[in-house]
This record gives structure tokens, sequence and C-alpha cells, in this order.
């Protein structure tokens, strides 16, 4: 009998020290390792090198030489970062705590478009209405909104209120520059108040393997219906900085008949990041999918306006947005 | 829903006393069993950094004894978040079901060793607190293979004690699991049926590339009404291969109490 409880007790033993065995340890932390893990994930799951033509291993042994074993957190981050800014891609970004990498290129070298001050001043003066996340107000019997941020959520009740007051007027202006994006569930709701059935928009695919062309099959985006629609003539203004979501909502827009997109290209962000982390904490997030229009084009390069303009600073400086104008010209047009 | 859930676990165990009472010969016993587990888990989906932590996990069970076999049912349910070295942290969700058979034909089912065959259908879900998206991913598995047990009465102090080792091997099954990145597994498509998807992403579960080991110790005392008290140790590995594969490990420490129901 002891010699059964004996047995009995190795193998108890033996369970409940097993951990290290079966489960494969932690990354090292060692400034070399740090970099090849961050460059391998990369490599493994970024959707746009192809698109891009982003010579991936020729960017590892430029940065890998940067690496040294006594090299300190911030001078680490740096060689990461100037690494992730080669993909030309504003959804990468490594997080450390102490500084969060970015590109931003994708609307910093292009004219604003945008000015809240006038905008403010003279297009929602003092007596707008605010619903929810949308702030509207009348201009020449056109309903104007203003929408800051895809991450405030739109309730229901709000786009309803919009929708209605919108009825009343001759059409609706959607105002989404330097709109950065945020929760794509947003732009759904936001579009489908615009169509009574259902309408394919986009599609996508998704990383599904390590090789570079290891996608998943082109999967169909569509808006849904909504309820109680405004089927009206709408405007959607964008700039480069309608970034991300907001391309999603203008490329979901610009498929609806009554839509036109006016102003700039938005800024793009047509793939959906992916998260990572590093064994000393860092976090990191890069496009791991793909969404092209309904002629093929990515939309990760931008959805193009339908009329191009840009804001002249002989206009604002009377304090005209001279997007506006020309949104509130081509609604009087469709009247 | 509640209700409806106690109703059917009152009219399951009643027709369980109906059916196998009007059987003379069997022992019919129930247990409930709540304690607390260990977890370490790497799922490659989402990390390449392994995440420990403690959660909570309970269980339900059923023992069925005849002349010559047992049926025991057993169904587990743990939470818990579990944390990463550098502070990162994820939800986690593990639920089984297991139904295991142990012939003992010519001896006695109540020492000795005992064999027979287990399936254990198990299913994981686990959502990242630092992503905001592809934070949720999960893993299922439905395996069958042998499993043996050893049960050693004795007594102390004049009174009964049952020490019950049991260890099962989850060798041939099916799984589906999530795929390279998000929650969806390989090869869903949101445009087909449920069937369709099930019978694109289910793939085989493979003896040694696949593994599931389960051990547990108990340590019952017997009480004289038949009803039982027991500590139960209990260790669990699980190993799915693929593209992003997945590691388990957890150690639970359960008390347990176990009715006899005829």
């Amino acid at each position: 009998m002891v010699n059964r409880i004996n047995f009995c007790l190795i193998i108890v033993l033996l369970f409940s020290s097993c951990d290290a065995w079966v489960i494969p340890e932690d990354p090292k932390t060692e400034p070399l390792d740090i970099f090849d893990s961050l460059w391998k994930d990369v490599k493994e799951r970024y959707s746009f090198f192809e698109h891009k033509d982003i010579d991936w291993e020729n960017i590892r042994t430029t940065y890998r030489a940067k690496i040294t074993s006594d090299m300190g957190s911030v001078n680490l981050f740096d060689v990461l970062a100037s690494m992730l800014f080669e993909l030309r891609d504003g959804h990468v970004n490594l997080s450390a705590g102490f500084d969060n990498s970015r590109n931003w290129e994708w609307y910093q070298d292009y004219p604003d478009n945008y000015d809240q001050n006038i905008i403010d001043k003279n297009y929602l003066r003092r007596d707008f209405w605010i619903s929810g996340p949308l702030k509207h107000q009348f201009i020449n019997d056109v309903l104007y909104v203003n929408y800051r941020s895809f991450s405030q959520k739109i309730a229901e009740s709000n786009l309803q209120v919009v929708l209605e007051r919108a009825k009343l007027g001759r059409g609706i202006i959607i105002d989404v520059r330097n709109n950065g994006g945020g929760s794509l569930g947003n732009a759904y709701t936001l579009a489908s108040a615009f169509t009574d059935s259902e309408v394919p928009v986009a599609r996508k695919r998704i990383k599904n393997g390590i090789g570079m062309d290891d996608f998943s099959t082109w999967e169909e985006i569509t808006v849904p219906a909504g309820d109680n629609v405004y089927s009206g003539p709408v405007i959607v203004l964008t700039n480069r900085r309608s970034y991300s979501a907001t391309t999603f909502f203008a490329q979901m827009m610009k498929e609806l008949p009554q839509v036109t997109i006016v102003g700039d290209q938005t800024g793009g962000g047509g793939g959906i990041p992916v998260y990572g982390e590093l064994i000393n904490g860092w976090t990191y997030r890069f496009s791991g999918t793909q969404t092209i229009d309904m002629e093929g084009r990515q939309i990760e390069d931008g959805v193009l306006a339908d009329v191009r303009v840009d804001l002249n600073p002989i206009s604002t400086a009377k304090g005209e947005d001279n997007i506006i104008t020309t949104a509130l010209r081509i609604l009087m047009g469709n009247n | 829903m509640l209700k409806i859930y106690h109703s059917l676990s009152f009219f399951f165990l009643c027709w369980l006393f109906l059916v196998y009472n009007s059987n003379g010969q069997s022992l019919g016993d129930v247990w409930l069993s709540t304690g607390i587990q260990s977890m370490s888990s790497k799922d490659e989906g989402f990390s390449l950094l392994n995440y420990k932590g403690n959660k909570s996990t309970s269980s339900v069970g059923f023992v069925l004894r005849k002349k010559n076999k047992t049926h025991l049912i057993q169904g587990d349910f743990s939470y818990g978040v579990l944390a990463n070295k550098p502070g990162g942290t994820m939800n986690e969700m593990g639920v089984n079901l297991t139904t295991l058979t142990f012939y003992h034909k010519l001896k006695t089912s109540s020492k000795g060793f005992q064999y027979g065959w287990a399936n254990k259908n198990t299913m994981h879900i686990r959502r990242h607190n630092q992503f905001s998206n592809y934070s949720f991913r999960y893993d299922y598995f439905s395996g069958l293979g042998p499993v043996a047990k050893h049960l050693l009465p004795f007594e102390w102090k004049k009174k009964s004690f049952l020490w019950q080792n049991m260890a099962n091997w989850q060798l041939l099954g099916i799984q589906v699991k999530s795929g390279y990145i998000g929650a969806e597994p390989e090869n869903y498509q949101t445009d087909k049926s449920l069937t369709d998807n099930f019978f694109n992403t289910v793939s085989p579960f493979v003896p040694l590339r696949d593994l599931d080991l389960n051990f547990s110790s108990s340590l019952f005392w017997e009480l004289p009404t038949g009803n039982k008290l027991g500590l139960r140790y209990q260790a669990n590995y699980t190993k799915l291969s693929g593209i992003k594969s997945v590691y388990r490990l957890d150690h639970s420490v359960d008390l347990i109490l176990n009715v006899r129901l005829w």
C-alpha cells in the first residue's frame, strides 16, 4: 500500500511541476530578440507589403544592424519605431508608455481643408442642435451635420432626430473632415440611414498565413438597410484627415446613388489593425486586412472625392468654407 | 431562464432516479465541487507571451455504478483573468463536458484498477483586454480516448477514506478553433450556412500532434450515510496544433460534496 501511495504522490508532483516543460517559454528579453520578434510578426501578418512594394527583408538588414546588446529602452524604441515608419501606414503604432510611434504622412503633406473656427462661428453658429455626437444646423434649407469622431456612438434615437429634421429641408451635408475614425459599427449605423435596401459597398480579405500572398477569399461588405431612411440628396465632405472608419464610411456612402463626396480624398486606413505585444511590455499594431472598393481599388490609398475642391485662402479669410459652398451649390442644382 | 434550467435539471435527476432505481444492483451518486484553478496558457494567435493566473472553477457530476461498469458524466466551468509578465491581461473562460465509462466485470467496483474510455468536449473562450480589434478567440474540441483509475479504500482512526487517482488521454476527435487572425476559424465564410461552415472549419484532433491529458487525485472521507466529502487535485494539459497553436496547462484544487442518491 505504501508503494502505491508513493507512486501516486510522484505522479501528482510530476503534474504539478511541469509547466515549464509543456508550455513554450516566453521570447528572450535582449534587444535583438525583441527586434526579431517584432520584425517576424509584422512579416507574417502585415497585409500591404506587396501593395506598397515594401522590401521587408531589406528593412530588416538596415535596422537590425543598429541594434546593440547594451542599448537603452529609448534607443531601442527609436530603432523599432523607425523600422515601422517604413510601412507608411497610419494604422501602425508602437506603444511604450513613454512614447507612441506613428506615421502621419497620410495627411501632413496635404492641405488642411478644414477650419473648425469657421465652422463653429459661421455655420454651426450659436443655436445648433446637439443629438448625441451629431451637431446639426440648417444652412439655406440644407441640414449641415458635423460628426467629429466615429469613436462617439450614434444612438438610433439621435440619428432619427437628424433624419426627421433633414426631411424638412432640401438636402443634407455630412461633414466628416478631420474625423480620424473610430468604430466601424458607427459607420454602418450612419450609412444605413440612407438606404432602404442592403447595398454591397466593398470587399475585404484577411491575412491567413505566413506567406506574403496568404489571404482569405474576398468577402463582400454590405451596408444594411435602415429604418425610416432619408432618401433625399446627400453630400459627404471629406479631407485627408478623414481616416480609418471614416474612409470606410466614405466608401459606403460613395456606393449609394444619391450621395456625392466633396472635398479632398480621404487619408486611407483601409487595413483593420491587428495587435501584438513584446516581452518588455510594449504593444504594437499594424494592418492585417485589405479592403477594396467595387472596382478593385485599395481604400488604403483613400476614397476619392467625386467633386475635388480645396479650401480657398481668400474664402477662409472672409470666414467662408468654400467646400460647404460647393456642396450647397450641388444640392441646390439637384432641387 | 433560470427556472427552466432548474426544472430541466430536476426532471433529469428524477428520470435517472426512476430508471436506475428500478435496477436494485446500481448505485447513483451526484457531486458538486468548487475550487481554484491555476492556469498557464499561450495562444499564438494572440501573443507569443505566456499568460498565467488563477480562475474560479466549479463542477457537477453524476456517477452510476452497475455490476459490470461505471458511468460518469461531469460538467466543469472555470473563469478568471490571466496576465503575462509585462502585465497584459486576458479574460479566460472554460467549459468541459466529459463522459467516462469504466469496466470492472468480475471485479468489485470499489477498489483496484479500472479501465475504460472517455469522451471530452471542451470549449475555451478568451478576450484580450489590451487589443481593440480581433481581441476575441476560442477553441473547441471533442475527443475520445482511454481512461484509467485506481481506487484505494483505507481506514484511519476508525474512519473510512477513499483515495481515487484517475487519468485520461484524448486520442482522436475533432477541433474547431480561431484562425490566423481574429475569432473566426480558418476557411470560415460569412455567406455560408452554419452546417457548411462547420464542415469547412472543423479539423481532426490528431494523436500526439494534438494532446489532451488529464490527471486527478481525490481523497474522500466516506460518511456512514454513503455520502462523501472530498478534496481533489486535478491537472489538465491541452495542445491544439495549427498555424497558430494553443497550449494550456491548469492545476485545480476542489472541495467535493458527493451525495448518494440511491
